[in-house]
């Protein structure tokens, strides 16, 4: 026996009624055009989520910024200092070397006697001298943002020894209450700024870690330490519990 | 030098069509497999078929295309491939047509064979390429060629002279 020959056969018998399809070719093209389709898919996906995970930082460190900045620009009658070419210096503050837009030095530095444009003459001819009945003092430059219909109680105070130095700003409304300390020093943390009452909750202000819940008292308040040795704490009571966040990220010391 | 174009594809397949359709259901023994395998590796040949040389036959490459495939698909689906071959064992009888039986033990053992050397065989016997030949399109040498088809052919006439023993042949 033959076998290569029979092999032969055989495998002509096996094949002899095979035939391909008269639309393969056809069929082939498409299954090429599918196949692009498919390659064109996934690298638009993956393209897209590349882009996504690159901009969800972008995103995030823009949407940070707007609690501030575009409100103390906006004509709403809420208290804007940004804008503000130059103020008085708040009265009472003891600091003796003042440092523009820092807290507890009040606001930028001025030659004595000069007026600022657009401020309206005292009475008698003479400014009104810091604390005097009747001056409201403007909040310091580091506060940016501010609710509506809020005064001034008193000029911001400053306490504590070399060590460590507390300004503590306030301003009252009608039905709202907002109050913004600035601890500088050493050998504090987030847990000395000012324990909030009940449990406390986390969040965070310009992307760091703060605590937040209940006011000892009334109202709301968040702390974070701003950078290492300067603790903020903001406390907000009536209308404005409501907007403390957005008042936390318009303070910048 | 000029490119091929979708023109002489179309011309290719509709010339060689019936031909690789034949050469792929040896390789890989069931029809329907065939016509997927065929799709498959002229899809791959389409691709790059601008860039092929005008003035020479595409079939080898083509051919090659459908052997790789053929011996890479057996390898990753071994354990279906096994399932699809299985056959009953046939209780062997006194056919009337001895040469019918022969050819149809010859097939079933064929596809018994590993995939490489299926292809040898079907390349050699089926395909009526040289040794060199055979050796380019399954990218190996020809001393490979020839142990492969040696060793495929005596496999097939141990197996034949096992199965068809009861046959009187």
């Amino acid at each position: 026996m033959d076998l290569e020959s029979e092999l032969r056969k055989a495998m002509a018998e096996q094949v002899a009624d095979a035939s391909a399809p008269p639309s393969l070719a056809a069929d082939v093209k498409r299954r090429h055009r599918r196949r692009a389709t498919r390659i064109r898919a996934v690298a638009g996906t993956a393209v897209a989520a590349v882009a996504a995970l690159a901009l969800v930082p972008t995103y995030q460190s823009f949407r940070a910024t707007p609690a501030a900045a575009p409100v103390t620009s906006a004509p709403s009658g809420d208290v804007s200092v940004s804008r503000q070419p130059e103020r008085r210096p708040v009265p009472g503050v003891p600091t003796p070397p003042p440092q523009k837009g820092k807290p507890g030095t009040g606001t930028s530095a001025r030659p004595p006697g000069t007026r600022p444009s657009g401020e309206p003459a005292e009475p008698g001819g003479s400014p009104a001298e810091p604390g005097a009945p009747g001056a409201v003092p403007s909040p310091p430059g580091w506060v940016t943002y501010l609710p509506g219909g809020l005064t001034a109680t008193s000029p911001c105070a400053v306490t504590g020894d070399t060590g460590r130095r507390t300004t503590t700003c306030g301003w009252r409304g009608a039905s709202a209450s907002v109050e913004i300390s600035v601890t500088r020093g050493s050998g504090f943390g987030l847990g000395d700024l000012a324990p909030p009452a009940g449990v406390p909750g986390h969040t965070s202000v310009h992307g760091t870690p703060a605590l937040t819940g209940a006011r000892p008292g009334a109202g709301r308040q968040v702390a974070w330490m701003a950078r290492p040795g300067v603790g903020v704490l903001v406390a907000a009571g009536g209308s404005a519990e409501g907007q403390l966040l957005r008042i936390a990220e318009g303070v910048r010391p | 030098m000029g490119r091929r174009d979708d023109g002489s594809f179309v011309e290719f397949v509709v010339a060689r069509g019936d031909a690789l359709q034949r050469t792929a259901a040896l390789l890989c023994g069931a029809h329907q497999d065939a016509e997927d395998l065929l799709q498959t590796a002229l899809e791959k040949a389409y691709r790059h078929w601008g860039r092929l040389d005008p003035d020479s036959d595409p079939e080898p490459y083509v051919r090659r295309i459908l052997v790789n495939l053929v011996i890479s698909r057996a390898r990753r689906w071994k354990v279906i491939r096994e399932i699809q071959m299985a056959r009953l064992p046939e209780t062997p009888s006194a056919a009337p047509h001895h040469s019918v039986e022969l050819r149809g033990t010859l097939m079933d053992e064929l596809r018994k064979l590993g995939p490489r050397q299926r292809a040898v065989l079907v390349l050699r016997f089926w395909e009526d390429l040289s040794e060199a030949e055979t050796a380019q399109a399954l990218g190996c040498s020809v001393g490979t060629v020839k142990s492969q088809a040696s060793r495929g052919l005596a496999r097939l006439r141990e197996r034949l002279d096992k199965n068809l023993a009861p046959l009187g042949s």
